[in-house]
């Protein structure tokens, strides 16, 4: 019986490729198809024989080298220091690669050996994207390199996870998106926790940063991997505590104050003051620190509520409700004692009554008014205290 | 030599920005992707830029690299196949004379006469199979070429095997008309 002449052709091309079988075996092997086949593989012999063609060696060596430089670039741009997370870490990682001990020190001379100091200055400020980021990145490696102890690489380590939470900042202000970056952060924070293993400073190093960026890192643990989570973790709950500790004392310093005082115009007078205070350029005035582009998101205020005003003070209404609804959030967090600590008798007898929404809306009229206030005159604040507590009322 | 397994591990090293899984990649696959390309476009430099470019395009989308039953290769192939889809509609196509590409061979030395007349049927290949469907080509190139099997070409353009086979006879026959017509 005669076969599908596709399949005979098929087996044939086959036999051909793989140089079982020449052409005249296969014809042999199909007399019956003879006729049909062998112009079909004449064809399919030719295309076989013409098929390979070999590149130049030089231009694809050119090419090899090119591409490799491309991954080391790419390793850079979005795995910043891979290699200092244990190799257990790393995605698809299962046998740790071979170290090449001179590569480091390699690294670190090329590096200052190739850009000027002038380079270095100006990549410094540099974002993803850019020309001069991987050489930004290409230091930050060098330095690590040249670190000698574990602890100053956590350190190292730390800083460069506030530098990218400051990337990202700088690129949300732009409306740019770089989610390679969050995971930077997770990294850099997962490499300075297994450089510094318990060590004290670093954990007190790590609740200074998550104090300044605690928007952000809020952002960052809910896509950080699991190993990462922990020391984000524990840095966040321990600046709550922080929070909640320091409006406690407040609280009961502001009711020692009214005791010692008795009267509500030497209350007046330190409200007076604090709105002084506001004047003060806010990277001034300690511990109120905050990035760039999360206004707001520090939430070491020593006076509480004075503190989220002066947030949005210089901001337009609609950062002054953000700012509003965050010191909501804090002050929820806080013990019923010390809510609104420090803003005044009429805030503090508030937060004893326990009355959280009245609380909210008395909080929420005191900063509206206080910053409408600002806005018409600062002098009058200053001038006439007592009448700017009445206006509230 | 390499099985799916050390495959499968180079990809995933390769997801890593591992610079070594990515050269070793580059040397399993650049000559087939080159000669996909040089069966395209019909020109060596064009092929070999072509061929550079697979490489980097893979950089950038490796970490989106999912595995879905057809081989490591068949991805590299169809984003070969954008690269020439691309290469045409960018016009570059105008400057690509096979003839000119066999007398840059004649004059660059190769020798041997044989080589010379090799060359030349290569060139004569390269033009028949541009005569060929888009499908027909893309059967031909990945059987012949780059020495893939019906099963992996039916995987790499979403076909089955019959239908393979079917294609395989029509390019091969339509191919033997245009060669023989030379």
């Amino acid at each position: 019986m005669k076969r599908d002449i596709i399949d005979v052709l098929d087996e044939c091309v086959e036999a051909i490729i793989n140089n079982e079988k020449t052409l005249r075996e296969c014809l042999d092997a199909y007399n019956e198809e003879r006729s049909a086949l062998e112009p079909l593989l004449v064809s399919a012999l030719r295309l076989s024989e013409a098929a390979t063609i070999e590149p130049d060696y030089e231009r694809k060596r050119a090419a090899r080298e090119r591409l490799l430089a491309a991954v080391e670039h790419k390793a850079w741009e979005t795995g910043v220091e891979r290699q200092s997370v244990p190799a257990t870490t790393r995605r698809g990682a299962k046998t740790p690669m071979p170290r090449r001990p001179f590569a480091k020190l390699g690294i670190v001379t090329l590096v200052f050996a190739m850009l000027s100091s002038g380079a270095i200055v100006m990549a410094k400020e540099s974002l993803p994207g850019t020309p001069l980021y991987p050489v930004k990145l290409a230091v930050e490696k060098a330095r690590i390199g040249v670190a000698g102890s574990d602890e100053k690489k956590a350190a190292l380590y730390l800083d460069f996870a506030a530098e990218r939470v400051d990337e990202l900042e700088a690129l949300e202000k732009d409306n740019k998106n770089n989610p390679a970056l969050v995971g930077a952060v997770a990294r850099n924070i997962e490499a300075a926790q297994t450089a510094a293993g318990d060590s004290a400073k670093f954990k007190s190093s790590m609740d200074d940063l998550a104090k300044k960026n605690r928007v952000v890192l809020e952002a960052v643990l809910k896509k950080v991997p699991e190993t990462a989570k922990p020391a984000i973790e524990r840095a966040l709950s321990n600046i709550k505590e922080v929070d909640a500790d320091d409006a406690s004392k407040h609280d009961v310093k502001s009711r020692n104050d009214e005791k010692d005082s008795g009267d509500g115009e030497k209350r007046d007078k330190e409200s007076n003051k604090r709105d002084e205070g506001r004047a003060t350029p806010e990277s001034e005035q300690p511990g109120t620190k905050k990035p760039k582009n999360f206004k707001g998101s520090t939430s070491d205020n020593d006076d509480g509520v004075s503190g989220s005003v002066q947030g949005g003070s210089k901001e337009s209404s609609q950062d002054t409700s953000r700012t509003t609804t965050r010191t909501k959030a804090q002050n929820r967090n806080a013990p019923a004692s010390g809510e609104f600590g420090g803003s005044g008798a009429k805030s503090g007898n508030a937060g004893s009554d326990g009355d959280d929404i009245r609380d909210d809306e008395r909080l929420d009229r005191e900063i509206l008014s206080s910053d409408n206030k600002r806005k018409d005159s600062c002098s009058r604040c200053k001038a006439a205290p007592s009448a700017r507590t009445d206006d509230k009322d | 030599m390499d099985t799916l397994a050390d495959i499968k591990e180079l990809v995933e090293r390769a997801k890593n920005y591992d610079a070594e899984a990515f050269g070793r990649i580059y040397d399993l696959y650049f000559d087939k992707i080159f000669n996909y390309a040089y069966y395209k476009v019909g020109n060596r430099h064009e092929a070999e830029d072509i061929a550079e470019q697979v490489f980097l395009k893979a950089l950038e989308k490796i970490s989106g690299f999912e595995w879905r039953g057809a081989p490591f290769s068949s991805w590299l192939f169809r984003i070969a196949s954008n690269l020439v889809i691309d290469f045409y509609r960018a016009g570059k196509y105008e400057m690509v004379d096979i003839a000119c590409e066999e007398h840059s061979l004649y004059d660059g030395g190769c020798g041997p006469e044989e080589s010379a007349m090799r060359e030349h049927d290569r060139a004569s290949v390269a033009s028949a199979i541009k005569t060929l469907t888009e499908e027909q080509q893309q059967v031909i190139i990945l059987r012949f070429i780059s020495g893939m099997s019906n099963e992996e070409v039916a995987k790499a353009i979403g076909k089955n095997v019959g239908a393979v086979k079917a294609l395989q006879h029509r390019a091969i026959s339509a191919l033997g008309k245009t060669l023989g017509r030379e």
